[in-house]
């Protein structure tokens, strides 16, 4: 019985519902069969009734129509139906003859007979159903007698459709009800399977949640899970924040709390002996995390300034905090310390926080002799700048080439200022990574020649021959231009700084599968070991010879980076005094990943 | 009628220029020298030093660029103070980074002024006319 | 196995130059230890020039990040390459470093 139940309602297996679904089967059947057997019964005995009637009023009828029938008393007959049908409230009466001849009806119109004939036709008919009864005349013959019976049934027959209306209205009811019972069965049955896994033991509130679709149900359960959810959560808060451990336990958890701080930790006594420190302040303080308590801080500082300084917080002259920078360990090793101290309030000691600001610092002194440099190759030009113009403002009446003169190195200062300006937004953006190509087409001829002009005049002031050697045809390469004259601005220009007086700097330029330019001098050459460091950024070699001379350092660190995003590089061949080869190296289209 | 009196002395004052800028030793040098004064200039103080030993007579006064190869500013100054022929000249000093003497620095290397660049002239030649008056006027 | 090194301000680059397996490794792993302590940790890792490594290679670079967490700090890596990069997803030892673009960036994260 289930299975079948299984197959018509395939989501259901709960109990309930299937039991429902039978009981209302069962009264829905009890129901029908008890509206046809009670019809039946009532039809049956409406029938008896009927015949009962008809009998009765037959008999009635009999000795009436005898005696009309023998005296050929045609309306005398005719009324005694009449009067039969009133009393016994029939619906039909006919009197009629064996052929067929009907002598008297209740409804006039029905008859057909003239009068009573003198004989009668004997009876062919038998009776039928409507209570047909055959009466003796005698000496005439047999009349047939059929009488009809009002249908009594009539109110029985409402009684009927109103009580089957019932039941069905009934069974509809119930179906719908069972239907409903079904639906709020399913969410139901779902918590019930839910709730056998809790049992079962899964702890994940996430996988006992309902669809939000179950309706009602399923957002009550799942409401209830969240909260369920919440209160766990706080459970678990509160359980870390107040834990009754013993001491050593708190002190662990924190322990591993503190040891995952990058910066060093660590808790001074009164007198500065350390009482903790996390794993990193053991590492700065070069010592291990249980060796250092017990000994003096004090003992790990070298440097005298920075000892006075941090001793003034075991004397807790006041509750401010103190902060040094010191120096630790020597050479390569050596390291600056950025350690700020606080006196615990109440507790007697002080809580120091380590940090390892080394490359901080180193960062900082690049950009501040770079600032400084930077800042003193651009006066120099404003310098002559300002010399020029006022010269000009207070002589107008100057003759034209000493006019023309003023002017012509006035232009020749400010574009040495824009050059300067450019590299030093070029390193700024290097450093922020956000330098990027712009890429066109450069016709290298132009290029070439404009360099050839640009450094005419300082080469010429050092006697310095500066020889250009083109090969007869160039090609246009795709690139940065701006960048490209950066890039040989730097090296052409270093290489007649750094070559004395009479020297000379030669520009051979090849192109095969790439642009190369080679920029050749006989200066004052580079050290093997200084080779590679050249590059690096605000590097100046270690040669007496170079300190002399005015530089930021940047030069070839811009113009390798800058050759780099084409794709391309910068690299040096060198013989200490006898001269430098520096080498351009540049693909003949710039890599569009590079592209602004 | 005819001024009596013995004849004034009129020496030129001297002036020595040193900076590794051409065009600022020229320019400042024809200015100064249109205001009447006698100049001599140097291209770095290895040079000036040269140029100060082989003058008869030490100059007025020195203006000098701070950052040069081959000898600096505050180098050649302390070897002026150091010479007792030279120790009493006057220096001024041009920089781009004037805030970087220390007034222990100035006061050991004799250094008077300190210009920091960029300057016009006129502020110069103001300076030079405090320092060792006028071109024409008495010593 | 050449491993190159490189200073950058404060900073030392350890640059393998090869594979990171069996014995290469370890002699890596032992290299860099000794620079790591030397420098309190501030050392970056360059693995421009490593194609690929083996379970040997990833256990030197775990054991090397393991002792650098007793101070809270991880072991900085720069120029993964793909592969690499997949070992190191697949094992899910991603988490175990700090992996950086290039070594300017390693090295700005000093500061």
């Amino acid at each position: 019985m289930r299975r079948m139940l299984r197959q018509f309602f395939p989501r259901q297996t709960s109990m309930i519902s299937g039991v429902l679904v039978m009981n209302t089967l069962i009264v829905a059947c009890a129901m029908a069969a008890l509206w046809i057997v009670v019809g039946e019964v009532r039809r049956e005995e409406a029938t008896r009734a009927a015949d009962r009637k008809a009998i009765v009023v037959a008999e009635m009828l009999r000795p009436d129509l005898e005696r009309a029938f023998a005296e050929k008393d045609l309306a005398g007959a005719r009324l005694a139906i009449a009067k039969a049908a009133h009393a016994g409230a029939l619906s039909g009466c006919r009197v009629s003859l064996g052929d067929g001849a009907v002598v008297a009806d209740l409804d006039a119109s029905a008859v057909t007979a003239k009068g009573i004939p003198d004989e009668f036709p004997p009876l062919t008919a038998e009776p039928d159903s409507h209570h047909s009864f055959a009466i003796d005349i005698p000496g005439k013959g047999r009349v047939l007698l059929a009488i009809e019976v009002a249908a009594a049934t009539a109110r029985s027959e409402w009684l009927e459709y109103g009580f089957g209306g019932t039941c069905l209205g009934a069974i509809v009811l119930l179906g719908v009800v069972s239907v409903r019972a079904q639906k709020r069965a399913t969410p139901v049955t779902l918590v019930q399977s839910a709730l056998s896994s809790v049992q079962a033991g899964e702890k994940e509130l996430a996988a006992l949640e309902l669809a939000d679709s179950f309706g009602g149900i399923a957002e009550a359960w799942n409401g209830m899970l969240r909260e369920l959810a919440t209160h766990r959560a706080r459970a678990r808060f509160d359980s870390v924040l107040t834990r009754r451990t013993e001491p050593g336990e708190r002190d662990e958890v924190v322990g591993k709390m503190v040891d995952s701080l990058w910066h060093g930790v660590v808790a001074v006594d009164e007198e500065m002996r350390i009482r903790y420190c996390n794993g990193a302040a053991a590492v700065f303080l070069s010592g291990t995390r249980d060796g250092l308590i017990g000994t003096p801080l004090l003992d790990r500082i070298s440097e005298l300034q920075a000892k006075e300084k941090l001793a003034a917080l075991a004397a807790a002259k006041g509750r401010g905090k103190i902060v040094v920078e010191t120096r630790i360990g020597e050479g390569d090793g050596s390291a600056v310390l950025r350690i700020s101290g606080k006196p615990v309030s109440g507790g007697g000691g002080a809580m120091l926080l380590i940090e390892d600001v080394t490359q901080q610092r180193v960062a900082d002194r690049s950009r501040n002799a770079f600032v400084e440099q930077a800042t003193h190759e651009l006066r120099t030009p404003l310098t002559n700048v300002r010399l020029y113009v006022e010269a000009l403002v207070e002589k107008p009446d100057a003759d034209v080439s000493t006019r023309s003169q003023h002017l012509n190195i006035i232009n020749q200062e400010v574009r040495r200022l824009e050059r300067i300006v450019g590299d030093m937004l070029s390193v700024s953006e290097i450093e922020a990574g956000t330098l990027k190509l712009a890429i066109h087409d450069i016709r290298l001829p132009a290029l070439f020649s404009d360099l050839e002009a640009e450094f005419a005049a300082p080469a010429r002031s050092k006697n310095i021959t500066l020889r250009f050697d083109l090969p007869p045809k160039l090609p246009t390469i795709v690139g940065d231009r701006d960048k490209l004259v950066l890039a040989l601005t730097n090296v052409i220009g270093n290489a007649i700084k750094y070559t004395p007086e009479g020297g000379t700097v030669k520009v051979g330029v090849r192109a095969d599968d790439a642009l190369v330019v080679d920029v050749a001098d006989s200066g004052i050459g580079i050290a093997a070991d200084d080779a590679d460091r050249i590059f690096d950024r605000f590097y100046r070699a270690k040669d007496p010879r170079v300190e002399k001379i005015v530089g930021t350092g940047l030069g070839l660190a811009l113009a390798r980076e800058v050759m780099r995003l084409h794709g391309g590089d910068v690299t040096v061949q060198s013989v200490p005094d006898r001269g430098s080869t520096f080498s351009i190296r540049m693909p003949l289209k710039a890599p569009l990943s590079m592209a602004a | 009628m005819c001024r009596s009196g013995p004849p004034r002395i009129m020496s030129t004052k001297t002036l020595l220029i040193v900076d590794d800028e051409a065009c600022i030793t020229f320019m400042l040098a024809s200015r100064f020298r249109e205001l009447g004064y006698g100049v001599v200039t140097a291209g770095n103080g290895e040079e000036a030093m040269s140029i100060v030993r082989s003058m008869p007579i030490p100059p007025t006064a020195v203006i000098s660029d701070f950052q040069m190869p081959r000898k600096d500013g505050l180098q050649l100054a302390r070897e002026l103070r150091a010479d007792p022929r030279t120790e009493l000249v006057p220096v001024i000093m041009l920089t781009a980074r004037g805030h970087r003497l220390s007034p222990r620095e100035l006061q050991e290397t004799g250094i008077q002024h300190v210009m920091p660049k960029p300057f016009s002239a006129r502020e110069l030649q103001a300076m030079i006319v405090e320092v060792c008056g006028a071109a024409r006027e008495a010593a | 196995m050449e491993i190159r090194e490189q200073q950058h301000g404060a900073v030392k680059a350890i640059s393998p130059q090869g594979p990171l397996c069996q014995a290469d490794a370890a002699e890596f792993q032992k290299v860099a230890s000794g620079m790591l302590s030397a420098t309190m940790g501030r050392c970056v890792v360059d693995l421009t020039a490593t194609p690929y490594l083996d379970s040997q290679g990833l256990e030197s670079l775990l054991s090397l990040s393991e002792t650098l967490s007793d101070s809270g700090q991880l072991l900085k890596l720069c120029g993964v390459c793909e592969t690499v990069r997949e070992i190191l997803e697949l094992t899910d030892l991603a988490s175990s470093f700090e992996q950086f673009e290039d070594i300017t960036t390693a090295v700005r994260s000093f500061l």
